[in-house]
């Protein structure tokens, strides 16, 4: 890199030597004019100075052009590309950067001092006029001490402690050869080498890099409660014990504070499940702990929400006419299909008509739903499909169903063409058709399991066959037409049935993969919408909710619980050897390189700096030409 | 008006001339072809024929005496023959090295060797004293003026002794002749004139003012008059053995005007002082040198 210059192909460069060939050729003929005799040479001294002279400049531009032109044909197939400013930013003096392990792995009883006393000991050892910097990491990278002093760097290792996050190796080597930016250095990695600290991350460390591993060790054993299932009659434990000895424990059931349960075993190597005596509640906060000295402390105890998770809203939009239309028998079996019975479902239908869902003084709903099925279309004017199709776009799902009583063109103007729904005119069957899967793989199709072959028996008498564009067919009827198309619009899912969903043309309401069906369909459409209750420690979930980087039970503000655990994976403190942790840092270096030469020949495509060398050449070689002919 | 067939031309043609072995059947080759040229000599009465009577005078060889007309006239009159004018010829050769120069068959030195030769028989043929001294720096080697049998032999052996000498020093032997000149004779100066103008004009002006009569020869190469050069070379001074990188495209002009300069300063300075001077080049001729001779002889004798 020259200048914030670099090369795509930087051997070519070597090609540059070849401008010594004009030089020498010029400097040799110079020696080598041949010798001719003559009576007398002083008139030929007497050529006028300033003529001699212009010559010789001639002469010497003329050189430079030729020089100048094979150095111009070197950088052009070099394939040259300006770097940014910061990347292009040369940073002379070394460093060496600590970076420490700080997951929950390194918590064990006597472990943090020798990690500790071994990162002190690599900022001692940093070779002199090294800057030295200390990043400690678990699932997330933070500089503590930056590049400088080894003094700031030495506080800096004696404040770290370990929390309760797993490990995420490659992202905390990223983070320290950014902080070594372009500069040549090292990394100094503190750690009990867990091997499941190379799971994920995606961070990648600089080629010119050296990683260096001292390895903090790891406790001989550890017992950690890894899963809390539930069971009609009692509640299950899952225990994983690493090492390669038994142990013995004490397993206890807690439920808001209560204790339900406790059970001594004795817990061989690997997983073991513990049923405990009592079922869960239906409601309340879990907590199942076992006991462990020796351990990793924040493993012994696993929390579990009881509380039946709120059902997602479903705005059902169904569309205007007679009260004889197929929309309201529709509608009547969507509900039901969506809240069986008097107990709360997953889901919670609401019913608008379309005029009213475009209306300007439409009501406002509750709470945003989660998706929306818009039965038939008719009535929905300009205001309503410009709602629903922003509701989409943001990530919503809707299910569109193309009943006989659909209104095509208002439909397609619902994404003002793109996509085109596609809905074609109605079919009646003499011999009714049936529903077949296309994508066995899809969310949908996988939900429903082995009822997805049980969509076949359906009978179709009545369909609106559907041309799939630029969708994905995920269901056709027998008689080969889409049945079900996916589409994407903006972030979020759009599908589209050709059929109605009452019982006027078709008995799909009354086989027992109609409910599935819709709750898999919904389900997926919803998914964007569905907030998670239960969290592992360093997740970001998605809305205001502050978690801390503590296991336990979160009140999330809006009335509900949320709980954190630990990462099960982090309890396994397995190791992987120095050597192959070394070439897992070498796979990433390679990455790097890639990622490297990927983006620079990105960057070079879009600068093409080539094509002006090019030019610049033959704008070059022209006036060789045009000074070499004077020169005759 | 003499004129030369090309037969006869063929003879005086120097790259014909050269190729001939023996320097005396050079010389007599050019003579003869040049005379054969002439039909109608304007320059009879030269050579050995009887030039005019004088009255005999106490001394006069009884040998001399024209019986016959004593027998007419009862008076003694001696005959005046050609050899009688007493004239001294002095050839002056240069034999430096810039004279070994040639850009096709003939060098200036072998042009020079074969005019000299060609002169020195004419003279002999005329029945003039004639000597030669070959010089460069100095006097390389001389015979002295005589007209006795062998002379011409001898001018002969020391022309074909005559090689590229050193550096050229044009005015030394004018200098030298000009002191030794007892007499008034015809100085023949056959040379390329590459040495300081200014001394060699001083000298030659030296042998006008002791009343020699002074016939420059300056011979030249085509290539020294034409400059026909194109590719890029270095030229090597043959006297200095100095050199000078030349791209002939860009000098050709400058070299040109400073020869043509120098040849004008010689036309002009020497027609000045008396000097009949005249430019040859190697390819000339040798007719054009032997009229020269004879024009400036027949001028002053």
């Amino acid at each position: 890199m020259f200048f914030g210059l670099s090369f795509l192909v930087p051997a070519f460069l070597v090609g540059g030597l070849a401008a010594l060939v004009p030089l020498v050729l010029h400097l040799r003929r110079r020696e080598r004019l041949p010798r001719l005799p003559f009576s007398d040479i002083r008139f030929l001294r007497g050529v006028p100075l300033e003529q001699a002279r212009r010559r010789r400049l001639r002469e010497w531009l003329l050189l430079a052009l030729r020089v100048a032109a094979v150095l111009l044909f070197a950088l052009t197939f070099a394939r040259p590309f300006l770097n940014d400013t910061d990347d292009a930013a040369f940073a002379s003096q070394s460093a060496t950067v600590v970076l420490i392990d700080t997951s929950f792995s390194m918590s064990a009883p006597a472990q943090l001092a020798p990690a500790r006393a071994l990162a002190l000991e690599a900022i001692d050892a940093a070779p002199d006029g090294h800057l030295v910097g200390v990043v400690a990491f678990d699932t997330r990278p933070r500089v503590v001490a930056e590049l400088g002093e080894r003094r700031a760097a030495r506080s800096a290792v004696e404040a770290v402690t370990p929390g309760a996050r797993g490990t995420r190796y490659a992202d905390g080597l990223a983070a320290a050869g950014a902080m070594i930016g372009t500069r040549d250095g090292r990394i100094v990695v503190v750690t009990d080498l867990q091997a499941g600290g190379w799971h994920a991350g995606d961070g990648l460390v600089p080629p010119r890099v050296d990683v260096i591993v001292r390895d903090a060790g790891r406790p001989d054993g550890n017992l950690a409660i890894v899963a809390v299932e539930s069971a009609p009659t009692q509640t299950l434990a899952v225990l994983f014990r690493a090492g390669t000895v038994s142990d013995d424990t004490t397993v206890s059931l807690w439920v808001d504070d209560v204790l339900l349960a406790e059970v001594a075993v004795t817990v061989e190597p690997g997983h073991t499940t513990v049923p405990l005596p009592v079922p869960l509640p239906e409601a309340g906060v879990a907590i199942v702990s076992v006991t462990d000295g020796a351990g990793y402390g924040v493993d012994d105890r696993r929390y579990r929400l009881l509380d039946p998770p709120e059902p997602t809203p479903v705005l059902i939009v169904v569309g205007g006419g007679g009260a004889d239309d197929g929309d309201t028998d529709a509608v009547f079996y969507l509900q039901r299909a969506l809240a069986p019975g008097e107990s709360a479902g997953p889901f919670l239908p609401e019913v608008v008509r379309a005029e009213a869902y475009g209306a300007p003084t439409s009501i406002e709903l509750g709470s945003r739903p989660g998706a929306v099925v818009l039965a038939g279309g008719r009535g929905l004017g300009r205001r309503g499909r410009e709602r629903l199709a922003t509701f989409v776009r943001a990530g919503g799902g809707l299910l569109v169903v193309g009943g006989h009583t659909a209104d095509p063109g208002g439909l397609d103007d619902l994404f003002a063409g793109e996509p085109e729904l596609g809905l074609g005119a109605p079919l009646t069957y003499r011999e009714p058709v049936g529903l077949m899967s296309q994508d066995p793989r899809h969310p949908i199709m996988r939900g429903l399991g082995g009822l997805a072959g049980a969509l076949g028996q359906t009978r179709f008498s009545r369909t609106r066959p559907l041309r799939a564009g630029d969708g994905t067919v995920l269901a056709r009827f027998s008689d080969g037409n889409p049945a079900l198309v996916e589409h994407s619009v903006g972030a979020g899912r759009l599908l589209v049935f050709g059929a109605d969903l009452g019982a006027g043309g078709s008995d799909f309401p009354r086989r027992a993969t109609f409910v599935p069906f819709l709750h898999e369909t919904l389900t997926y459409l919803s998914s964007n919408a569905t907030r998670p209750r239960e969290f592992i420690v360093g997740d970001s979930p998605v809305g205001t909710v502050a978690l801390t980087d503590a296991p336990g039970v979160v009140d999330a503000g809006d009335g509900r619980r949320l709980v954190v655990n630990v990462d099960p994976r982090e309890s396994d403190p397995t190791a992987v050897t120095p050597e192959q942790f070394v070439a897992a840092v070498g796979t990433l270096s390679r990455a790097a390189e890639r990622q490297e030469r990927d983006a620079a020949r990105a960057r070079e495509s879009g600068q093409q700096l080539w094509r002006v060398l090019l030019m610049l050449m033959i704008v070059v070689l022209v006036a060789e030409g045009l000074l070499g002919r004077r020169m005759v | 008006m003499a004129s030369i067939t090309g037969r006869e031309r063929s003879f005086l043609d120097p790259a014909v001339v050269a190729r001939i072995g023996s320097l005396e059947l050079i010389a007599r080759t050019i003579v003869e072809g040049f005379f054969a040229g002439l039909h109608r000599s304007p320059f009879k009465g030269f050579s050995v024929e009887f030039s005019e009577y004088r009255p005999y005078l106490p001394g006069d060889a009884p040998s001399t005496i024209d019986w016959k007309l004593f027998a007419r006239s009862d008076r003694h009159y001696v005959k005046k023959f050609e050899q009688e004018t007493n004239l001294e010829c002095h050839l002056l050769l240069d034999v430096s090295a810039s004279m070994g120069y040639a850009s096709h068959a003939v060098s200036k030195l072998r042009f020079g060797v074969c005019l000299a030769a060609a002169l020195a028989y004419l003279m002999h043929r005329q029945r003039d004293a004639v000597g030669l001294t070959l010089f460069d720096d100095h006097v390389v080697d001389s015979v002295p003026v005589g007209t006795r049998g062998g002379q011409l032999r001898a001018l002969l052996a020391g022309l074909s002794r005559a090689s590229p000498g050193t550096r050229s020093d044009v005015q030394m032997p004018l200098h030298q002749l000009a002191a030794r000149l007892t007499r008034r004779g015809l100085v023949v100066l056959i040379s390329d004139l590459l040495d300081d103008p200014a001394g060699i004009i001083e000298g030659l002006k030296h042998l006008r003012f002791q009343g020699s009569e002074v016939l420059v020869l300056q011979t030249l190469d085509p290539a020294e008059l034409t400059f026909p050069f194109d590719q890029p070379a270095r030229f090597e001074d043959l006297e200095t053995a100095d050199a000078v990188p030349v791209v002939p495209a860009q000098v050709r002009a400058h070299y040109l005007d400073r020869m043509g300069s120098l040849s004008e300063r010689y036309r002009r300075e020497l027609g000045r002082a008396g000097v009949d001077y005249h430019q040859l080049d190697t390819a000339t001729p040798f007719d054009t040198a032997l009229r020269a001779y004879l024009s400036t002889r027949a001028r002053r004798w």
